[in-house]
């Protein structure tokens, strides 16, 4: 079994596990076309029990990408549609005044957040208002409407998709709401092939709604319980904290990744090893999540974008594995 | 390993401790009697055979038993319980009896108990004996190895239960003893030395040694050649003379019995008279002679000046005053062409004309017939001419009459001379020697065989010349009126080859030689050109270091006319600056490592070589990423390159608990010297 790192890589986990995490890439693989990388960080990003947040143009498939994995997750989908005068309460739900024979009470209609994965579509329209409403039920795991508090469903998965800050009629997200999401995903125009496949194929709804679910109810929690016990050896550790520092002391940005962004990190790059199907997690899992990890929370100094793919490339360079 | 029982721990070092008794006994063992040789081998052996069945020790009694016996066998062996030989014998028993009533303290603790203890410092003890047989480089090895067995046997049995790998105690008591080298130059450089023994060496202590004696048989030459044992080394301050000059005068032999040449005893008090001839070269020399038990010094002839005591005997000889017994170095001058006794004193000359008598005077008579022939037919010409002529018709005879010159000559009866000079005609030097001064004695001119060395080797390593007992010689020395005592060569003019190029191209061929001249192969004679020059240095430069060279070199670090007590505050200062030394390294902040992290300094290794190859690895690249990379870009190092990451990857990044570490480390470690040496495939 000592013979290459791929045969390592295969050793490790139960089978059955990582086969069902393989069928839900393949699935996926034929819904998303050419977006291999992307869907596997998405998944990644599930696993390690993290919002994610999906930043493009309209009409490369964000919704398509969300739609997906729930449907081959098992998971009941919302979709959320944001505009500019959506208000907090079409996102929770609202007490309604009911009166029956029994006499008058207010009954809670549970607003689209209520679902396992909600798909969050052009989060950057909304109002500030709306916007925050979201970002604490994600990162509570409830909600309080009229004075009661009320658990969202288990698993809770927020896919967020915003178009570039830079279109008309959008509210940039603050950073410290950013940070709540942990990768930032950009699918970017697919590949020539993919695209002209993409013609080529019927309608991408109708396959989306033809998706079987490949996991039984519960399944998702114990993988992601299982994606969280694997091994990060203590020079896996001191590597994150290497590109975590290294960002702090960077000039270029205006702040260095929090202690937040480390622990994601790290619990993403262990979701990544895990998708892979090894135990243990490798430096270059780290250094795969790295740029959707940093992307969102790293500004450069004296300007609003944010991290490149190549800023991303030349900090893990820069930095020598311990 | 699990935690060992307290019986098998004893059992552990109750070997180590039989193997320090082996190591330090193994060069004792040829040096004693054979019976005694072979009994402690085998009660050593023994002991470590009973080591699996977990014996008990033997009841004192009878231990007791053995070592009586073990006194009584040693005594009747040498006839006395006092002196080197009983003494070292007893040592030697000593240590392997006390194996039988080795008793491990009742409960184990992590040091020493007392038997341990006394066979450590019986070891310690047995490991100066070896010196008495020996003192050369090997021996001096030896001792060191004996001496780093002893401190990690001592961690050993320091450390208890909980042992390090064999590999590390050898390590830690490697270093322990190289720790101790600086400390022991010291002491050996600045300890003040005392001329001569410390103690009255017994009798016996030198023995048995080969080399050149006071008496020559037929053959006897011939038997010392085989031996390619060193005589002496000589070192030319200067010019080299020719090599046919090179004649090292030893014993003369003046008294011929018809079969047996021995040396008279020369008269007391007188010496030879040495006239140097000037405007002839003469050549300054450095010998280092070989301790031979007799006490002639070998000497280049002729002696014009010599250093230290040595006294010139009336045969031209130079002779110390007490017998040879330790290796011994002194300076001389030669003139070869310088007069041997021109005017000799009328006893000498009359003892230099002397025919056997003893056997009978009618011993060799067709010799004494030829020497009579030649007085006659040379009758007529002037005395000082008379002996050279005489000679001369003698050699002539050796070069035309079918003489050969022979290792294996055959085997002489009743007249040897004559059965030589007209029936065998084959012989070596002694032959030829002997048979021309019986016709020279014979013929009224006064003649001597002298023996001692001719020729030698050069060593062009450290250009000292090197001159084996295969080197040694016989030849003849004729007195004439003027000249004083003059050397003829009579196997010169048999075999000038002899004494030109030596004796292996002398011989004839299919005739043995001594074992080292026989192959004549330049890559075994470098070695052993290299092995001498080492050994000629430890001789001049340790063994040879006395007090005269200790004054020397204090003076030359400007510390003159050091006596003892002037050395002793100087050795404390050297001791305690050393001291200091070694507790400021052990104390530096530096040295202290963090724990090793050997997986990754393998894997940095391994990279850096490849990197060194064309192949390197990015300094954020991952052992996965790496391994990938190389099987596309090089192909050739892909199998290496992948298992090696492979192999890092167990060591470093998978979880622990569970998988064999060891196979992957020592998979690593060959991986990462391939990278080194292997061509990729």
């Amino acid at each position: 079994m000592l013979h290459s790192p791929s045969a390592i890589m295969d050793s490790a986990l139960p089978a059955a596990r990582h086969h069902a995490i393989v069928r839900i890439l393949a699935a996926a693989d034929e819904v998303i076309l050419g977006k291999p990388d992307a869907l596997r960080l998405a998944l990644a990003c599930l696993l390690a029990r993290g919002h994610l947040l999906i930043e493009d143009l309209p009409g490369v498939g964000k919704t398509t990408l969300a739609h997906a994995l729930a449907r081959l997750l098992g998971l009941h989908f919302s979709r959320l549609q944001f505009t500019s005068d959506l208000l907090p309460a079409d996102i929770l739900g609202v007490s309604l005044y009911e009166r029956d024979a029994e006499g008058a009470r207010f009954r809670f209609v549970p607003g689209p957040v209520f679902a396992q994965v909600v798909l969050a579509d052009e989060i950057n329209r909304a109002s500030p208002k709306t916007q925050s409403a979201l970002l604490e039920a994600m990162e509570e795991g409830q909600v309080t409407v009229d004075g009661e508090t009320r658990r969202l469903p288990e698993p809770f998965f927020v896919i967020a998709t915003q178009n570039p800050s830079h279109q008309v009629g959008t509210f940039p997200l603050p950073e410290s709401q950013l940070d709540r999401f942990l990768m930032r995903l950009s699918l970017g125009y697919p590949d020539p092939a993919a695209e002209k496949a993409l013609l080529a194929g019927g309608s991408r709804r109708d396959r989306v709604d033809a998706l079987e679910s490949l996991l039984a109810p519960g399944e998702l929690a114990a993988l992601q319980q299982a994606a969280g016990q694997v091994h990060a050896a203590a020079p896996v550790v001191d590597y994150v904290y290497a590109l975590t520092a290294a960002t702090r002391q960077d000039q270029r940005f205006r702040h260095g990744l929090s202690p937040r962004a480390a622990l994601g990190l790290l619990a993403a790059a262990r979701a990544h090893a895990f998708i892979d199907g090894r135990d243990h997690v490798l430096p270059e899992d780290v250094q795969a999540v790295f740029p959707a990890v940093a992307g969102h929370r790293l500004h450069h100094r004296g300007s609003e974008s944010g991290l490149s793919a190549t800023d991303a490339r030349s900090l893990i360079e820069a930095v020598p594995l311990p | 390993m699990s935690a060992p029982s307290a019986a098998g721990r004893q059992r552990t070092e109750l070997a180590w401790l039989l193997g320090v008794a082996a190591l330090v006994s193994a060069p004792l063992l040829p040096a004693l009697p054979p019976w005694a040789g072979i009994a402690v081998a085998v009660l050593l052996g023994g002991r470590a055979l009973l080591l699996r069945r977990d014996a008990a020790p033997l009841p004192p009694w009878l231990v007791l038993a053995g070592a009586l016996a073990v006194l009584a066998a040693v005594g009747l062996e040498f006839r006395t319980l006092f002196g080197r030989g009983p003494g070292v014998a007893l040592l030697a028993f000593l240590l392997a009896l006390k194996f039988y009533e080795f008793r491990p303290p009742p409960n184990p603790r992590p040091y020493p108990g007392r038997d341990a203890w006394v066979v450590i410092l019986l070891a310690c003890f047995l490991l100066l004996a070896q010196f008495f047989e020996s003192q050369s480089l090997v021996t001096g090895a030896w001792a060191f190895a004996c001496c780093t067995a002893i401190v990690v046997t001592l961690i050993r049995l320091h450390s208890g239960g909980q042992a390090p790998a064999p590999r590390a105690l050898v390590g830690r008591g490697l270093a322990l003893a190289l720790l101790a080298l600086p400390f022991m130059t010291a002491l050996y450089l600045l300890f003040p030395r005392i001329d001569g023994p410390l103690w009255g060496l017994p009798r016996d202590a030198f023995s048995g040694r080969s080399g050149l004696s006071d008496t020559m048989a037929p053959g006897s030459i011939a038997k010392l050649i085989q031996s390619g044992e060193i005589a002496f080394r000589v070192r030319f301050d200067g010019p080299t003379p020719a090599k046919s000059l090179l004649y090292f005068r030893g014993p003369v032999l003046e008294a011929f019995d018809g079969r047996t040449w021995s040396a008279l005893p020369p008269p007391r008090r007188a010496t030879a008279a040495i006239a140097a001839v000037p405007g002839q070269p003469d050549y300054a020399y450095t010998l280092t002679l070989e301790p031979h038990g007799n006490r002639w010094l070998l000497a280049l002839d002729h002696p014009t000046a010599w250093q230290g005591d040595a006294r010139l005997a009336a045969t031209g000889e130079l002779q110390s005053d007490a017998p040879v017994v330790k290796r011994l170095r002194y300076e001389a001058r030669a003139q070869p062409a310088a007069r041997l006794a021109a005017d000799e004193m009328p006893a000498m000359l009359e003892r230099a004309l002397r025919l056997p008598l003893a056997i009978g005077e009618h011993g060799n008579p067709r010799a004494r017939a030829l020497g009579a022939a030649l007085s006659q037919e040379t009758a007529r010409l002037p005395t000082a001419e008379r002996p050279y002529r005489i000679a001369a018709l003698l050699l002539e005879r050796f070069r035309n009459d079918g003489f050969t010159y022979s290792l294996t000559p055959p085997l002489l009866g009743a007249n040897p001379v004559d059965e030589f000079l007209f029936g065998t005609r084959r012989g070596f030097c002694e032959h030829f020697a002997s048979a021309f001064v019986v016709v020279m004695r014979a013929a009224g001119v006064p003649a001597r065989v002298v023996t001692g060395y001719q020729g030698g080797e050069r060593n062009p390593l450290d250009d000292f010349w090197v001159v084996r007992q295969s080197d040694a010689h016989a030849w003849a020395e004729v007195w004439a009126p003027g000249d004083g005592w003059v050397r003829m060569d009579p196997t010169a003019a048999v075999s000038p080859a002899r004494v030109e190029s030596g004796l292996a191209d002398a011989t004839p061929l299919g005739e043995p030689l001594p074992p080292l001249m026989r192959v004549d192969w330049p890559l075994l004679r470098q070695l052993r050109y290299r092995w001498e020059a080492a050994q000629n240095g430890w001789n001049q430069w340790v063994l040879g270091y006395n007090s005269q060279r200790q004054q020397d070199l204090l003076e030359r670090l400007g510390w003159p006319d050091a006596d003892w007590r002037r050395l002793l505050p100087l050795l404390t200062a050297a001791c305690g600056a050393l001291l200091a030394l070694a507790g400021l390294a052990a104390a530096w902040p530096g040295r202290r490592a963090a724990p090793a992290d050997v997986p990754g300094r393998l894997w940095q290794s391994l990279c850096r070589r490849l990197a060194r190859r064309g192949v390197a690895r990015a300094p954020h690249e991952g052992p996965a990423d790496f391994a990938r990379r190389v099987a596309v870009q090089f192909p050739a190092w892909g199998p290496l390159v992948d298992e090696a990451a492979a192999c890092y990857i167990q060591l470093r990044y998978r979880p622990p608990e569970g998988a064999d570490q060891r196979r992957p480390l020592a998979r690593l470690r060959a991986l990462a010297r391939a990278a080194l040496f292997r061509r990729p495939r």
